[in-house]
């Protein structure tokens, strides 16, 4: 199960709107290598993880990613909730406001709706780390060209924050591998 | 609207800090559950993370909705700021 802690796990504070950052920013939300995508790839996969410290991280992480999916819904109604007509027009979301409004909804940079095909679950643990250690690079790369992108403190600062917890969930799907593989070699796979 | 208050935002950013180190070092302990200097560390930050949480819940309200003030008359939890608010 699981609680609601009602804060952001880092400040988001966007005082000035930024539709074409919006815009850009839904990609870690609803995206293929966006914190919803992580959220639920760990979370499905960690059923079939053989060990106690993989199963941890994997609820951990699982968790901690849902905590990104906060942050990263908080930037996009920071950045679109003062938005004008004109403003939504000239940022080309008019198609994205016919549906939601300015509503927070899980599409990609391109606004394509997310969907669980961006991510898998396997029986083999292996297989799942390794699915994982991409996941988090291509997520690092994501949130790097998204502060190329942007020139607002406000917007970079917690982009920055997110890109790092990247950096530290890759290190820790490699230690689990370790863990997992030693597992394997125990004579009860041989 | 609620009017944002100062001290509010201080108390908050004291726990997300304090939290957020505690997230860091339980990722870190679950692939090295053995270590004896982190296991300190976090025990020693989850002391002071309940004693800043329980100071902020008596000012601001709960933080979640099962450490609820049973001194209270209202249902406090409903009370605006939520997280996404620009404070
Ligand atoms: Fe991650």
């Amino acid at each position: 199960m699981w609680y609601y802690d009602k804060k952001l796990q880092h400040p988001v504070n966007i005082k000035k709107g930024d539709l074409r950052m919006a815009k850009c920013i839904a990609a870690q939300l609803g995206g293929p290598d966006g914190e919803l995508g992580a959220s639920l790839r760990y979370l499905s996969q960690r059923y079939s993880m053989p060990t106690g410290k993989s199963r941890a991280l994997f609820t951990d992480i699982g968790t901690e990613e849902l905590a990104h999916v906060e942050m990263i819904s908080t930037m996009m109604y920071q950045l679109m909730k003062d938005a004008t007509i004109d403003d939504i027009i000239a940022a080309g979301l008019a198609p994205y406001y016919t549906q939601h409004g300015k509503a927070v909804y899980p599409v990609d940079a391109s606004g394509v709706p997310f969907t669980a095909a961006y991510f898998q679950s396997q029986e083999d643990p292996i297989t799942n780390i390794y699915e994982n250690m991409a996941a988090e690079q291509k997520a690092r790369s994501t949130y790097e060209r998204l502060i190329h992108l942007a020139d607002d403190p406000d917007i970079i600062e917690p982009l920055k924050f997110l890109r790092q917890r990247e950096v530290v969930h890759f290190q820790r799907f490699g230690e689990a591998l370790q863990d997992v593989s030693f597992n394997r070699m125990s004579p009860k796979y041989h | 609207m609620r009017t944002y208050n100062d001290h509010r935002q201080k108390m908050l950013l004291d726990i997300q800090k304090v939290d957020f180190m505690l997230v860091d070092l339980n990722l870190f302990l679950d692939t090295h559950p053995n270590c004896a200097e982190a296991i300190a560390e976090h025990n020693k930050l989850a002391e002071i993370s309940c004693k800043l949480r329980d100071a902020y819940e008596k000012q601001h309200g709960p933080l979640m909705a099962k450490t609820w003030d049973q001194s209270e008359c209202n249902w406090a939890w409903v009370e605006n700021p939520w997280p996404w608010d620009v404070q």
